[in-house]
């Protein structure tokens, strides 16, 4: 199972290459929306997210987790199911 | 060889802006000029039937010359928004109205927005394994019959157009073979659930298939046919949105100036996407034109088109 620090690493990994940005900070309890995601760059982090990772979040929808801890658990959702 | 000789189109003329109702759909100016790209979108008149809007792009190439409406031998439309329920299909509709004699081979295509592709590739071998030499390829799928107009995800995005492709012997373009994709498993995708209702969009799911499944097949299709990036004048995607195209591009490294979007003014019109942007370069024909449509089913489709 990836760890919640390689998991937050992925993200703001994620977010820096959605932004086309040199840094990206955002808290583990802060929306993504406060990094300048919109709901398509949101569409755009889950595939980076997937790249760096490995995991395929399938139909998921960033929508339903807007900050890295309720994405980290969607993550450790599905590494239990595997 | 049969091919592309002309295209006709319909552009719906009432225009409804997006950036006027941008506070009603909780987005600002620059979600809807940069991120979905549509600034405004065409839309057809109450009443106004697809088959209507197939007649209306006919009007538009009717005066091509050399082309003859009596020449006519196969008629085809591809639309899942079709007149009334769809029987009679329209493409019997279209032929009664345009006049045509009783010798034309006519059938509707139910496909989205890979139906231009696979409309070419369908139509030019039918009509070459028929003996057929004058053939009208019509896309037309007015998807304001089945938008919810509450439904911001798709309110947005949709415009109403139609187009008519005469595909004949010395064409401008002739048609490489094409490469298709369809997953039936992520249907409920972009699904209308019964008839009457309206459409549902998964934007997210939309969104991953057209960065994964499509630039997987373009790369696989142009190693199939041996030809590089640079082999390419011309990169045309179904414009879905600017975001699209524009991560699609990005996705496959391709430059942006090859790689047109020229939809911001009218909306996303499905099958008709492809051959609006093919139309404007007819007259000087760049080359090798890759053409990919991808959309309902979920269905993808590419193909190359070869000048002269």
């Amino acid at each position: 199972m990836i760890s919640k620090d390689e998991f937050r690493n992925a993200v703001i990994a994620g977010i820096k290459a959605v932004k086309s940005a040199d840094a990206a900070n955002i808290g583990d309890d802060e929306e993504f929306s406060n990094a300048g995601l919109d709901s398509l760059d949101s569409m755009n982090l889950v595939l980076e997210v997937e790249s760096i990772t490995g995991l395929n979040f399938g139909e998921f929808n960033l929508s339903d987790a807007n900050t890295i801890n309720e994405f980290y658990a969607k993550a450790q959702q599905l590494s239990n199911k595997a | 060889m049969i091919g592309i000789k002309a295209i006709g189109s319909f552009v719906a003329p009432n225009t409804v802006s997006n950036h006027a109702r941008r506070g009603q759909a909780g987005k600002d100016e620059g979600f809807i000029r940069d991120k979905i790209g549509f600034e405004a979108l065409a839309k057809r008149d109450p009443g106004q039937e697809t088959s209507d809007m197939c007649v209306a792009a006919f009007e538009d190439l009717k005066d091509t010359p050399g082309f003859d409406p009596a020449m006519v031998d196969c008629l085809v439309v591809c639309t899942q928004n079709p007149d009334a329920h769809g029987l009679p299909h329209t493409s019997a509709i279209v032929h009664g109205k345009l006049g045509l004699g009783p010798d034309v081979a006519s059938f509707d295509i139910s496909l989205g927005c890979s139906g231009y592709v696979y409309g070419l590739a369908m139509m030019t071998a039918f009509m070459a394994a028929n003996g057929l030499r004058s053939g009208l390829l019509f896309t037309a799928d007015p998807y304001s019959k089945i938008i919810d107009p509450q439904d911001w995800d798709t309110e947005l995005l949709f415009g109403d157009a139609a187009t008519v492709t005469w595909l004949g012997e010395d064409p401008v373009y002739a048609c490489r073979p094409a490469i298709f994709g369809t997953d039936g498993s992520m249907g409920h995708s972009i699904a209308v659930a019964e008839r009457g209702g309206t459409l549902r969009m998964l934007g997210s799911n939309v969104f991953k298939f057209s960065m994964t499944a499509v630039p997987e097949q373009v790369r696989r299709y142009l190693a199939r046919e041996g030809l590089g990036d640079d082999d390419i004048d011309l990169f045309l995607f179904h414009q879905g949105s600017r975001f699209i195209v524009d991560n699609l591009t990005r996705k496959l490294g391709l430059p942006p100036e090859k790689v047109p979007f020229e939809a911001g003014q009218v909306g996303n019109t499905v099958s008709s996407s492809l051959p609006l942007m093919l139309k404007q370069r007819l007259q000087a024909p760049p080359p090798r034109v890759l053409m990919s449509g991808f959309g309902v089913g979920l269905s993808w489709a590419t193909m190359v088109l070869e000048a002269g």
